[in-house]
């Protein structure tokens, strides 16, 4: 569904994101992971048509993304890592809005909001204006917007980010419901603990460098004695992590 | 593009700003307060400027000598500035501006009116001013009816006394008093209106369809607020499009341009929209401002709503310069500086804050040429009843055709400046 083969993209002088590759299956959940500056939002950027790559490809349910406007784009759904809407206007007109420019027509339109709005939990402030949402609320919205058009697959940059654990509770719901319908999705994160309980497999990138890949097992197993004898009482992916990625701050 | 997306773009722009209307609202109303300001500081209802008037009279006689002088007496002394100068200096100082109004005498004006036939005048008007070259030719239509009610009522020994100037032996002394006493009954009635000519200027001002309009004692006629009006609405064009363009930065801010871009046909649709949004705004503010003018201010405006569509389409491409300004610049605050460099000049000299009739030399000659100075003529000609469609169809297409130019290269800077793209 999302293949990403030898991607690269340069700044200048400066390499964000150097050949990697990985592959997204449908009903699958990717967790693309790193530390800040580790390239995680440059990949996600560049497969969703925000920049173009320096180099490599990416196909998202066969078609190469990198050549302009491609037919795929109306199968996408994107998450951003900021909330992208409206404040001044109401949460179902936010989504009646997306869900109009991502193609749906007004029947949909009429059918989906409703529904989606029910499904995160904004049913009953539908009207209000999004200003006045807690920051739980308009990260629900913020999913929302991504999903409404029912998108096969869904890029998601830490949507998560700053909300109480109810909400997260919530939205980690919908993907893992996204995902059993057969969604592929691209998940990135800084909650490993998140991650470890809501992703299939994972690409651990850094420096621009996927340094680690496969299932929690398999990436365990890979670190062998490292990880397990600092393991008490039991391997988690948020002490892989650490292991892989030293503990020094990040930009 | 596609359209469906720009509609639903538009309506969301409108949606918004109609939810939050403090800021723009703001910005289209400042004008006004600045209009009541300079009205008050500046004595409000008196006529601050005079209309040029150049004469040319090719055959100097008394009747042109009366004609000239009129203009020179009581209350027109105060609206004239009157000189004389040949056919083609009147004509060039026309086109250059340097004058509202040049009114040329035909030879044997003299010898025509006093024989009761039916003398041509030509004024010629700048079309670069809409109202001080409409005073003169209420002016001269006052005139004309004074000097056709003497030359009716005193027709008979007009014609006589002419004979005689004409004769080659002096006229007997019954003549003489047989025309003296032929011109003294009319002349006690009509006298006190002839001498000086009744020219009741105050009686009469720019009004509906150039028909004459009676006001009240006190009512300025073509007043300050008259000459300023259309400045504010220069004045909130550019600030309501200042407000358009920093919303495109809004838009980065809030991260919905990026999230436009994700979709299957970009962002491009986003800034095409805002500037048709923009412009059904300006059409909301132009027409609340003009019914404000009309019937608050008492400003005599005609066609509120044709001029306010006239302004809101032109306004495109004001809206689409500034958005141009505001993301060639590095930052949101970069862009208002950028936008200001390009605003205050318009403001300062196109005819915003100082109407352009009060500007002599260089200074006018670049405020009637600069573009809100272009637009300025012919939404004057709209409200003040002499409107040139021809004129005001070309400003409307070239300022269409230019912001839409624009809002390709704005779209395309927005994607550099906004997501780095090369």
């Amino acid at each position: 569904m999302i293949e990403v083969e030898n991607l690269r993209k340069e700044y200048g002088s400066r390499v964000a994101v150097d050949g990697i590759s990985f592959r997204v299956e449908p009903g699958q959940i990717f967790g693309l992971l790193g530390p800040n500056g580790a390239g995680k939002t440059t990949t996600i950027s560049c497969i969703s048509g925000l920049i173009r790559p320096t180099s490599g490809t990416l196909n998202v349910r066969g078609e190469d993304m990198t050549r302009g406007r491609s037919e795929a784009r109306r199968s996408l759904g994107v998450v951003p890592q900021e909330l992208a809407m409206y404040m001044e206007v109401s949460a179902q007109e936010n989504l009646q809005y997306w869900a109009s420019v991502q193609g749906l027509s007004s029947d949909e339109v009429k059918r989906k909001v409703p529904e989606m709005l029910e499904r995160v939990g904004l049913a009953d402030r539908a009207k209000d204006p999004v200003k006045d949402f807690s920051g739980g609320m308009k990260r629900r919205l913020n999913l929302a917007i991504g999903l409404v058009h029912d998108p096969e697959v869904v890029l998601m940059d830490e949507p998560t980010v700053g909300v109480d654990p109810q909400s997260r509770g919530h939205i980690l719901d919908l993907i893992k419901e996204r995902a059993a319908a057969g969604c592929a999705i691209l998940y990135t994160t800084h909650y490993m603990g998140e991650a470890e309980g809501l992703c299939d497999s994972f690409s651990i990138m850094d420096h621009g460098k996927v340094i680690a890949e496969g299932t929690l097992d398999e990436l365990l197993s890979q670190a062998g004695d490292a990880i397990q004898r600092q393991t008490v009482p039991e391997p988690s992916l948020e002490r892989l992590f650490l292991h892989l990625t030293g503990k020094e701050l990040r930009e | 593009m596609n359209a469906r997306n720009l509609y639903f773009a538009i309506v969301k722009d409108l949606k918004r700003w109609a939810r939050d209307p403090v800021g723009i609202l703001l910005w289209a109303f400042i004008p006004l307060v600045i209009a009541f300001v300079m009205k008050l500081a500046f004595g409000g209802d008196e006529v601050a400027v005079q209309a040029k008037l150049v004469i040319v009279d090719p055959q100097p006689s008394f009747v042109t000598g009366l004609v000239k002088g009129s203009f020179s007496q009581g209350p027109l002394a105060d609206l004239f500035e009157v000189t004389e100068a040949d056919s083609a200096d009147a004509v060039a100082s026309v086109r250059a501006g340097r004058v509202s109004s040049a009114l040329f005498l035909p030879r044997g004006f003299a010898d025509d009116y006093l024989r009761g036939k039916r003398p041509q005048l030509r004024l010629l008007q700048n079309p670069a001013e809409q109202i001080l070259p409409r005073i003169s030719e209420e002016t001269m239509e006052v005139l004309i009816d004074g000097a056709t009610a003497v030359r009716t009522v005193l027709g008979g020994p007009i014609e006589q006394v002419v004979d005689l100037t004409q004769a080659v032996s002096p006229p007997s002394d019954s003549t003489l008093f047989d025309v003296t006493s032929r011109f003294r009954g009319p002349a006690e009635t009509i006298g006190a209106h002839l001498f000086p000519p009744s020219i009741e200027v105050v009686d009469r001002k720019v009004g509906e369809g150039g028909s004459d309009v009676g006001r009240e004692d006190g009512d300025p006629g073509v007043g300050f607020m008259a000459l300023f009006f259309p400045g504010v609405l220069i004045m909130s064009l550019l600030f309501v499009g200042q407000a358009v363009a920093g919303d495109l930065w809004e838009e980065e801010r809030i991260g919905t341009f990026r999230r436009s871009q994700t979709l299957p046909g970009g962002a491009n649709y986003l800034v095409l929209a805002k500037l048709i949004a923009g412009a059904i705004l300006l059409f909301v503010i132009f027409f609340a401002l003009l019914v404000v003018g009309r019937y608050l201010l008492q400003i005599e405006l005609q066609s509120l709503h044709l001029a306010a569509a006239f302004l809101a389409l032109t306004g495109f491409a004001f809206l689409a310069g500034l958005s141009w300004l505001a993301v060639i610049a590095k930052s949101q605050n970069g862009g208002a500086v950028l936008s200001n460099l390009f605003i205050m000049p318009m403001i300062l000299l196109g005819g915003g804050l100082f109407p352009l009739e009060s500007m002599t030399g260089l200074l006018r000659t670049i405020g009637t040429h600069s573009p809100t100075g272009l637009i300025l003529q012919d939404v004057k000609g709209i409200l003040y009843g002499r409107p040139d469609w021809g004129s005001a169809s070309v400003s409307v297409a070239v300022c269409l055709v230019i912001g839409l130019v624009l809002s390709f290269f704005i779209a395309r800077q927005a994607r550099r400046r906004f997501l780095g793209e090369a």
